[in-house]
């Protein structure tokens, strides 16, 4: 904080726009710093030197500065502490040749102007810092309030702005303006240029990508022959399926999306996309990639992939502002894209593919719980009734037993047939550090900690199921073996993709 | 560093005042990449709309709103309105208001008892500085307050689910009106 840039501004004053931020901190705050402080009171548009702080800020009088000490001015006080706004004070140098522009909000123009010309009653967004700060007027003007009568400040060749900073509270979408775009309005017309970016937004991309990478390790791992093309229509079958899943999804949450800085830009929410045409989108993707798996691959994969589509859609989705065990329900969403995969490939779920949905399930409890820990108070918000608001600690807890009950399955699966012992063998180190953060995150249960366990579970998901498909147990026919091989390091580069991509 | 600066009202100390201002530039922001979008020979020289453009011929979608963060939207009126038209116009209307004012009273209470909660719960240390509470200190509050909204949130849910999904159709009936409409024009 501070006032230490300060006197670099002698020289430079006039017009480069020296922005002085201030900080009115609550009370018992101010009263400790009574040095460091100014108040300035909005309303009555005057500014109080708690002391002599105005002789390092910088200003066209020091010196008369001084000569004001203490203007007690509680109502002003009080008035920002029930509002528990806080100021900084700080400056920033402008560049004289950088634009600013205005934004007049009434007439809906933004200028491009020198700091010379910024009158009152204006506000500035610093993209450097994503700021947005109020400006008091140049302070000649300002400071007339201020001083006492005999030091008027007498030279306007001395400008300097002085900058009234609220520190924001970001966690409130509408108030964090991020960047004029939030500011704007726009005209809702369908830019058809942009329908693939918006269609791709639509279906999250990523999380269908991760589900596709799931249905692709289970067809790969499972024991049956390896056919190309059964393989790229079941991948793309499960594709367009979350596509819809996840469309449907945001048809249902606009509102809740709206209320969290993480969801806040989505295409519904922004209006992007009218709510009719993300349901067609959805019907459309829905109805062609259920037909693809019913067709192309087979009846059981085309169950599988509409008993999750409704399961996601009309319970998940609802459930999560109706009970803590949505995430229960949202981790067997999770489980089902590797037993379609694997049920493409053989036709029929054998334990295998239990244990694949097994493994998936279980991990979705540390990925989402340690993801969901540093978005309780936007989940509080929302509405959403996660686990880590509800009850932390058994969010942490159960965190922690999936952890063991992942490396437990891990170790099973040459017991199942479904892989040799070498993937027991090199899945522990893996599964061991999961265990190791997720027992970190039960102990300490701090941003830190659940922030390396949410990590380490993209890393982990994919290089595991990668681990998986290079010691499965039996390679299907024999004369398929290269094919497969093939297939599998093009899963494995496919899955380094998502891991970066994440 | 680029600044945007923009106006907090005060329409009179806008421009008029500053006679110095007039090599101003007026930049077009209404669209995202305005070096994209136009050509070399227009200026670049637009209206950005921080309030919804007036000649606009479809409806146009504001900045969320700073407490309830819903996107108002300004629906156009179209000369030959139809009833059905008219009917969905209004509808949507309805639900943005209900929406808008739910999580109005919603957020405020939210902000104002985490507030309270602060207030009550703040602790000094041995220098009357105060210290942050701490997010395991505030998780008591976010837990207390979903508990307790548990039956508004509940009925919102179903609400919005009915009215969303009851929007549906009308959309349908007017995508079509105008669809005819537009290949009737051309």
């Amino acid at each position: 904080m501070s006032t230490c840039s300060l006197s670099r501004q002698t020289a430079t004053l006039t017009w480069t726009g020296q922005f002085v931020y201030r900080w009115l901190a609550t009370e018992e705050v101010q009263a400790s710093r009574e040095h460091t402080l100014r108040w300035w009171s909005r309303k009555s548009c005057k500014c109080f030197f708690a002391t002599k702080a105005a002789a390092t800020t910088t200003s066209p009088a020091p010196e008369s500065a001084e000569e004001v000490p203490h203007v007690e001015n509680n109502s002003c006080v009080t008035n920002h502490v029930t509002k528990n706004v806080e100021y900084i004070m700080r400056t920033v140098d402008i560049e004289k040749h950088e634009p600013l522009t205005l934004h007049f909000k009434k007439s809906g123009q933004l200028i491009d102007i020198k700091a010379s010309h910024i009158s009152e009653n204006t506000s500035l967004f610093l993209q450097g810092n994503r700021g947005m700060y109020h400006l008091d007027k140049l302070s000649s003007s300002s400071m007339s309030g201020v001083f006492p009568a005999h030091s008027v400040v007498k030279s306007p060749s001395s400008y300097s702005l002085t900058v009234f900073e609220a520190r924001p509270d970001r966690s409130n979408p509408g108030s964090n303006i991020e960047s004029v775009h939030d500011v704007e309005w726009r005209d809702q017309k369908l830019e058809p240029k942009k329908l693939f970016l918006y269609y791709k937004m639509l279906s999250k991309a990523r999380l269908t990508g991760l589900v596709v990478i799931t249905t692709m390790a289970g067809y790969g791992i499972s024991p049956g022959a390896f056919d190309l093309s059964v393989f790229v229509l079941s991948s793309l079958g499960t594709c367009l399926t979350s596509c819809a899943a996840n469309s449907i999804n945001q048809f249902f949450e606009v509102p809740y999306d709206s209320q969290m800085n993480r969801t806040k830009n989505r295409v519904l929410v922004k209006g992007l996309l009218s709510p009719l045409h993300s349901v067609g989108f959805a019907a459309v993707s829905s109805i062609s990639g259920l037909c693809i798996l019913y067709y192309g691959v087979n009846p059981v994969v085309a169950g599988l992939g509409a008993f999750n589509l409704g399961l996601y859609t009309l319970i998940y989705t609802p459930l999560k502002r109706i009970s803590v065990i949505n995430t229960w329900v949202g981790s067997l969403v999770g489980a089902i894209p590797p037993m379609m995969g694997w049920a493409a490939c053989t036709g029929g779920l054998e334990p295998g593919a239990f244990l694949l949905a097994g493994i998936l399930y279980s991990w979705q409890f540390p990925h989402f719980n340690a993801l969901s820990w540093n978005l309780r108070p936007d989940y509080s918000r929302a509405g959403y009734r996660m686990m880590s608001v509800v009850d932390p600690s058994l969010c942490q807890s159960v965190a922690l037993r999936h952890c063991i009950l992942l490396t437990g399955m891990c170790l099973a699966a040459p017991l199942l047939g479904v892989t040799s012992w070498m993937f027991a063998a090199d899945s522990l180190p893996l599964n061991m550090y999961l265990c190791y953060l997720g027992w970190r995150f039960y102990r300490k249960g701090d941003s830190n900690s659940s922030r390396k366990l949410f990590r380490f579970t993209l890393i982990h998901i994919p290089a595991l199921l990668l681990l998986m498909g290079i010691s499965k147990a039996s390679f299907g026919g024999q004369n398929k073996e290269d094919k497969d091989n093939k297939i599998n390091e093009e899963f494995g580069e496919t899955a380094a993709v998502a891991v970066e991509s994440s | 560093m680029t600044s945007v600066i923009y106006c907090c009202g005060f329409r009179h100390l806008t421009l008029k005042t500053q006679p110095v201002c007039v090599n101003f530039v007026v930049r077009c922001l209404a669209t995202e990449r305005p070096g994209r979008q136009l050509s070399k020979q227009e200026p670049r020289k637009l209206k950005i709309t921080p309030v919804p453009p007036p000649s606009g011929l479809t409806d146009a979608i504001g900045p969320p709103d700073s407490i309830s963060n819903i996107r108002p939207i300004q629906f156009y009126v179209p000369p030959d309105e139809t009833h059905t038209e008219k009917d969905f116009r209004l509808q949507r209307q309805e639900v943005l208001e209900w929406n808008k004012q739910f999580w109005t009273d919603h957020n405020s209470r939210f902000f104002q008892e985490k507030e309270e909660y602060v207030q009550a719960h703040q602790a000094k240390d041995s220098e009357g500085n105060i210290q942050k509470l701490s997010p395991e200190e505030m998780s008591v509050f976010y837990k207390t307050f979903l508990n307790k909204n548990w039956h508004s949130h509940l009925n919102y849910n179903k609400e919005w689910y009915k009215k969303n999904v009851s929007l549906l159709w009308p959309a349908f009936k007017v995508l079509i009106i105008r669809l005819t409409r537009k290949m009737k024009k051309t």
